[in-house]
């Protein structure tokens, strides 16, 4: 345990060194710069989209279904991780227990193709 | 073992804050990015219970995913704000009612509370001198919990087909490449060689 925290140290003061230098230069911009700003300035500027607009039906439910295909591929990869780490343990029962998960999310891909789902129409 | 004290109170700290923060958000895309935060904290929590494997896959799946899913479906909801005001009386009830519920379950179980004599000795993290819990956790889940593992492919399965019958739309063309139709097509189809003659035209 002890062990761990140590090695997981580092990365607290590389977060605290980062935060430190981030907050630092922005409260550095805010405090030193000069600040005129003016209606023009402020106007958000979106490419493709008209900023005058109400933004909230604009966007088509195929980007939610290719978000929701992209995590459950996500997981499956991350399922792989530990496997690929300790397949010399788990043998040739673990290797297919692999392959038939595998196997059941590439029948999910196959139907996700022959739909057409991951085409833009 | 100050540091670790610390950390996890800045960690348990940071995570009530910011569950705060996306219940009382005015706009929804500032709760989703607050929920992100609570994410990331909770994964500092998890490692420091020693399961980084977990911490990483909640950094990947639930920051990663999950999140940018949340902001999806907060932009696609359209703000009737007209009609909210009119049946936000309604509903501000039931909230209320449940809240008052777990609230007084929450008190009945932390009055009640005390540790099992025994507790500290059931920890079950594998001690990490000998392994270390990714490979802790890819030794039995492969293995001794395959149906478990099968089953949580089904689910995914399941995932994928329902999300694709839901947001599907009749076919109508799509652009796609069809490349035995380009190889397979014949010159007298595309081209037509015409005789013009000079200053007649076509």
């Amino acid at each position: 345990m002890q062990t761990l925290l140590r090695e997981y140290f580092c990365l607290v003061v590389f977060f605290g060194i980062s935060l430190f230098i981030s907050s630092f230069m922005v409260l550095l911009a805010f405090l030193r710069a000069k600040q005129n700003p003016y209606p023009e300035k402020l106007t958000p500027y979106e490419c493709g989209f008209d900023p005058f607009d109400d933004m909230s039906h604009k966007f088509d439910v195929r980007f939610y279904l290719v978000a929701i295909l992209f995590i459950i591929f996500d997981i499956e990869v991350a399922f792989l991780f530990p496997w690929a780490i300790s397949l010399g343990e788990i043998g040739v029962f673990g290797f297919v227990s692999m392959m038939v998960f595998l196997g059941i999310l590439t029948v999910g891909f196959l139907y996700e193709w022959k739909k057409g789902a991951l085409d833009w129409e | 073992m100050v540091i670790f004290g610390m950390m996890f109170y800045l960690f348990a700290g940071l995570t009530l804050l910011s569950a705060f923060l996306t219940l009382i958000a005015r706009a929804p895309v500032h709760s989703a990015l607050w929920l992100i935060f609570m994410f990331l904290n909770g994964a500092g929590l998890f490692v420091l219970l020693g399961s980084e494997l977990l911490a990483m896959i909640f950094v990947i799946v639930y920051v990663g995913a999950v999140a940018v899913l949340f902001l999806f479906v907060v932009m696609m909801i359209k703000p009737q704000r007209e009609v909210l005001k009119k049946e936000i009386k309604w509903y501000k009830r039931i909230p209320v009612l449940i809240g008052i519920f777990f609230g007084s379950e929450m008190v009945f179980i932390l009055g009640g509370w005390s540790f099992v004599p025994v507790a500290s000795t059931l920890d079950q993290l594998p001690s990490r001198v000998q392994i270390s819990n990714t490979t802790a956790i890819g030794n039995i889940l492969y293995t001794h919990y395959a149906v478990l593992f099968e089953i949580a492919g089904f689910i995914l399965l399941g995932a994928m087909v329902g999300a694709i019958v839901l947001t599907k739309r009749a076919p109508k063309e799509r652009y796609r490449q069809k490349m035995s139709d380009q190889v397979l097509e014949k010159k007298k189809n595309r081209i037509k060689i015409c005789h013009v003659d000079i200053r007649k035209g076509v």
